[in-house]
């Protein structure tokens, strides 16, 4: 009975990490209906720059996530302007997902060159504490990273609820001429949904490098998971991408404890596969607009 | 039809030519000619379906390890037997299960469009990777070994070159005489326009399901070939993403308007890699990428589509 | 008394509490043109989507050249030699007006034979001139040609045409017509649906008049032009 609820409490907490790393990629999927394959190298790249402030100038990885996420949010619009903008006007759809593709490439390219291929992780002080609820034992970090990303998951629902911007982004969402015969610029909203976008996924990578060590090959995976997770939960809606996480991370801890390490991605897929085949729109529907 | 007797000429003249190469070559220039069939062979069975159709598979790479592993254990049925007979019984068994597969998964997968077709393919390529991870039979993450079926006398590389060139040559034939024919014009208004087409008697489904089978067990077979002349496979090195995104490359560098799109593509991207950035191997992936980018916002319809464009000009 | 080509009972079509197409029947004849009219809403489209097996029935039955086609896949329909002209032409754009052509002659209606159905088609729909054109380059009076010819090549039995006059200059409109008129004098029936007055008038042989679903006359245009429930429900609306 412990064992399953120490499953169950380390499945949400890490599904709580999976539906923080989901929402960039759900925003720009059901805002400009590109899957966008730079996804991961956001995620992994918020996690290197958390390393560098936190091993260079001693910056707990915490507070670096404002400055983290300005530096994704910058990075996000310009790679949006000059690469991905122009194959989204070709009006191909795999031209826009072969683009991000590229510039995925380039970026672990990068990385690799600048890092190397080794593991790293980041270990602040408070990173080997346990708490203990009776017979629960629960990773410090794992919970306040689970707390950041709820907080941050709600600072983007507020943002696309209540602010003028996050306004015209549902509604370019909903529809795009709707939204340009109503005077909106359709490419300033998409790459201002990409920035935000970059920013949450730097974000949630600052998490991810607290909890979990890191290669640059690893954003495949995040972009695999946000995908899984998205597919999931429906397209464009942060409840979506909640209820989507959660699960995720329920279904890999109890496979793992209950089937073994080696089932845990195969089952994750196989979930994405039959999600895709019975109800392609995810459970909770496509919130933005109907699925192509 | 003059037209058409021309370019089969021409056709058995270039194969000719190629096959005669590996004679005057160093064995480096044959693995790179070996590793360009590999390539432009699983990128035409892409295009198969998706230059036909539109339906872009981003797990094709399924296909491939489906016939590499389907290879390797055919070929433990039999130890004993001939190599040439070892290499068709490899063969048929990749091209025998990748279709058997594909027969099984076509009717639901085929329901899904555009990116739900897509991102469907990736998870069937995932799941079969980690399952044959996963299981024993398949050697688990120590994978399982292939023997060694070239004869003695003859070079390794020169073996696999013939091979792959043989069956590149069948894979575009098989292509080309769909294109022209009652299936090839189907898939074509499909491409198009699906509801349109099935209004006018299209069977689209069945056609769906024949392009996707087909593709499939071609590439199934390019995949035991390529097990055979790796000689040792994991669920890694065959069920690999990179493998899927290879073909899409290839074909979209060389031009999906064409079956010699993805021909092209493959021996340029290849050639590329292996000879240009030989010496540049750390940065490899970069330019890799930045090849993608240009190619897609300048070369939109690829090298044939540029060629075209300027014979047009010309014309004019 | 012989069977007609298509013959059409108690044809019913419910959108929940709506219905679209409610207990119409009628029938067609081959060499025939049967024009079917009314007001926007009052179920045209609707009856050519049933027809075709786009939308299944709620009730009724439709017979075609003596089988039962309700219920079957649009693809079969096609098969036994019913096409279908869209208002809105959707042409295969990546293809040639000739291969557009080709599709509707390799596929469509099943016993039709022999060589020169392309171009027979082409010429029948007026297209010889444009065959090696692009489909996406083509101005809409040409694509709406293309839509006709596309059908004509699949040699239907009925061809089902959806407006096919709607935002033509009159001399386009006046060569479409006559190419309907050379379809159904080689022996095929025709159901058009069409705002064009005037044209319907001339061109057709029967004229079926529908209102919110229901029919509320059928017979010769002349006939039709006098019944006073058509020109209250419909033609008094036009020309008031």
């Amino acid at each position: 009975m412990t064992a399953l609820v120490q499953t169950l409490v380390n499945g949400l907490l890490y599904g709580g990490i999976l539906s923080i790393a989901a929402v960039g990629f759900s925003l720009i999927f059901g805002v400009m209906s590109v899957i966008n394959l730079t996804h991961g190298i956001f995620v992994i790249g918020g996690a290197y720059g958390a390393l560098v402030a936190w091993s260079v100038l001693g910056i707990d990885p915490l507070l670096s996530i404002p400055p983290l996420m300005l530096v994704a949010f910058a990075l996000g619009w310009g790679c949006q302007r000059l690469v991905i903008q122009p194959a989204v006007e070709r009006g191909n759809p795999v031209a826009a997902l072969l683009v991000t593709f590229g510039f995925t490439l380039i970026a672990v390219n990068l990385l690799t060159v600048t890092f190397s291929s080794s593991v790293r992780s980041i270990s602040p002080s408070y990173s080997f504490i346990n708490l203990r609820v009776g017979d629960i034992s629960i990773d410090l970090v794992r919970l306040v990273a689970f707390a950041c990303g709820l907080a941050l998951i709600a600072i983007l629902g507020s943002f696309l609820r209540f602010s003028r911007w996050g306004r015209v982004i549902r509604a370019t969402a909903l529809s795009e001429l709707g939204a340009r015969l109503c005077g909106v610029d359709a490419r300033a909203v998409y790459a201002l949904t990409f920035a935000v976008a970059s920013a949450f996924a730097a974000a949630s990578g600052v998490l991810i490098g607290m909890m979990l060590p890191f290669t640059p090959a690893e954003e495949v995976t995040w972009t695999v998971y946000a995908f899984i997770v998205v597919t999931l939960g429906g397209v464009g809606s942060l409840g979506g991408a909640m209820l989507g996480g959660l699960l995720l991370g329920l279904v890999s801890t109890l496979t793992q404890t209950y089937l073994g390490a080696v089932y845990t991605n195969m089952v994750m897929f196989l979930i994405l596969l039959v999600t895709l085949l019975v109800r392609p729109n995810g459970i909770l529907g496509s919130a933005f607009k109907a699925s192509r | 039809m003059a037209r058409r007797i021309t370019i089969l000429l021409l056709a058995v003249l270039l194969i000719a030519a190629l096959a005669i190469l590996p004679f005057f070559l160093k064995a480096f220039y044959v693995r790179v000619g070996l590793s360009i069939f590999l390539s432009a062979g699983f990128a035409v069975c892409w295009w198969l379906l998706a230059g036909f159709t539109s339906y872009y598979s981003f797990g094709h790479t399924a296909f491939v390890g489906i016939g590499a592993f389907a290879a390797a254990l055919a070929l433990r049925a039999v130890p004993e037997a001939a190599p040439a007979l070892q290499l068709a019984w490899a063969l048929g068994a990749g091209l025998v299960v990748a279709g058997g597969i594909a027969t099984i998964i076509a009717w639901p997968i085929l329901r899904l469009r555009g990116h739900y077709f897509t991102i469907a393919m990736l998870a069937v390529a995932l799941v079969l990777g980690e399952a044959v991870a996963a299981f024993p039979v398949f050697g688990g993450s120590t994978g399982l070994a292939l023997p060694n079926l070239a004869p003695m006398s003859v070079r390794v590389e020169a073996f696999f070159y013939w091979i792959a060139l043989a069956l590149l040559a069948v894979v575009l034939a098989i292509a080309w005489a769909i294109s022209r024919s009652r299936l090839g014009y189907g898939l074509a208004a499909i491409r198009e326009d699906e509801d349109a087409a099935q209004m006018l008697g299209v069977p689209t489904t069945r056609f769906k399901v024949v392009a996707f089978v087909l593709s499939g067990a071609l590439t199934g077979s390019i995949g035991a070939v390529y097990a055979l002349n790796l000689g040792y496979i994991t669920s890694d090195s065959v069920f690999r993403g990179s493998l899927s995104l290879e073909m899409i490359v290839n074909s979209l560098v060389g031009g999906m308007g064409s079956i010699l799109g993805p021909v092209i593509g493959a021996a340029v991207m290849t050639g590329v890699t292996k000879l240009v950035l030989a010496d540049l191997l750390e940065y490899h992936l970069a330019i890799t990428g930045i090849l993608i980018i240009a190619v897609v916002l300048l070369a939109p319809d690829g090298i044939v589509g540029l060629w075209r464009r300027r014979r047009a000009r010309e014309a004019e | 008394m012989t069977t007609p080509l298509l013959d059409v009972t108690g044809l019913s079509r419910r959108f929940g509490a709506l219905a679209a197409v409610d207990d119409v029947s009628f029938t067609a004849e081959a060499g025939r043109i049967v024009s079917l009219i009314g007001p926007n809403g009052a179920g045209k489209s609707t009856i050519f989507n049933l027809l075709t097996g786009y939308l299944p029935l709620s009730r009724g039955s439709v017979t075609f050249r003596g089988r039962r086609i309700d219920g079957m896949n649009t693809c079969r329909i096609a098969e036994l030699g019913v096409a279908r002209a869209f208002q809105i032409a959707r042409p295969f754009r990546g293809l040639s007006v000739r291969d557009n052509v080709k599709v509707g002659a390799l596929f469509g209606n099943r016993d039709k034979r022999g060589p020169g159905i392309v171009d027979e088609a082409l010429a029948l729909a007026g297209l010889t001139a444009l065959a090696e054109r692009p489909a996406a380059e083509l101005t809409i009076g040409q694509l709406r040609k293309l839509e006709l010819g596309r059908a004509f090549a699949a040699r239907p039995h009925l061809l089902l045409a959806d407006e096919p006059l709607a935002g033509l200059v009159p001399a386009e409109s006046a060569e479409i017509l006559a190419s309907l008129k050379a379809l159904a004098a080689r022996g095929a029936g025709v159901l058009l649906v069409e705002h064009d007055m005037p044209a319907v008038m001339k061109v057709s042989d029967r004229v079926i008049v529908l209102e919110a679903g229901r029919l509320i006359a059928d017979g010769r245009p002349e006939d039709v032009n006098r019944d006073p429930r058509v020109i209250e429900a419909y033609l008094g609306q036009e020309a008031p």
